[in-house]
């Protein structure tokens, strides 16, 4: 089976990439914030998105 | 012999896992495809409880979707991990992507597998296999990955995660 490794440095770029995108880029600003918005409200309504 | 239960699966039905702040995971599709006839119409994914991506609206590998701007345009999956709360324990993450290819060579699926800060792995989807391995090391910071649609057709089946 292919692996893929991603590694703690890999992940420490990653949220730096990401926090100068989310300054950087207004549309990806609001985007991201939708999002977040979304897994909260999925999180309060928890029993009704995921299926028993 | 015994196998390890899942920390998490996420599928096309159940996309959320949510068991506080810090230890969820969510897989948000941005755009997949269906036809008119079984396997790839919407009712035959839905009862397989699959995404199908056609190659008709493959992204350019060529393009950086580190970019909002490219990314924004492109079929592709989105998986918010925040594992934090294992964090302290030194665990780490295995992720099983799930997957099947509708046909056989010259049609192998292709993924391009990204994070924030550019691409991880361009990933061939063979035909008759069935999935890889995504190995995250630290589950010490919120991590987002992007699968970008970028060749042929194939199935999205699922994620698995197993915090290890």
């Amino acid at each position: 089976m292919p692996i893929i490794r991603v590694t703690k440095k890999q992940i420490e770029e990653a949220n730096k990439a990401r926090q100068a995108a989310l300054k950087k880029d207004k549309e990806f600003r609001q985007h991201e914030e939708q999002r977040q918005r979304l897994i909260r409200e999925a999180a309060a309504t928890k029993e009704k998105v995921q299926p028993s | 012999m015994s196998c390890l239960d899942a920390t998490f699966t996420l599928t096309p039905r159940s996309p959320f896992y949510y068991s506080a702040l810090h230890n969820q995971a969510v897989l948000f599709c941005y755009g997949a495809d269906f036809s008119y006839a079984s396997p790839t119409d919407f009712s035959s994914l839905y009862t397989t409880n699959r995404f199908f991506f056609d190659a008709a609206f493959a992204s350019d590998p060529n393009l950086d979707y580190t970019q909002w701007a490219n990314r924004q345009k492109a079929r592709a999956l989105y998986v918010s991990l925040d594992l934090r709360d294992y964090a302290g324990a030194q665990k780490q993450l295995a992720l099983i992507f799930g997957f099947d290819v509708l046909y056989p060579p010259p049609w192998d699926g292709r993924v391009l597998v990204y994070s924030d800060a550019g691409l991880l792995s361009d990933q061939t989807l063979i035909y008759g296999d069935s999935q890889f391995l995504i190995e995250i090391e630290s589950l010490d910071l919120p991590l987002t990955l992007y699968f970008i649609h970028a060749n042929a057709y194939w199935f999205f089946k699922g994620l698995s995660g197993y915090v290890v």
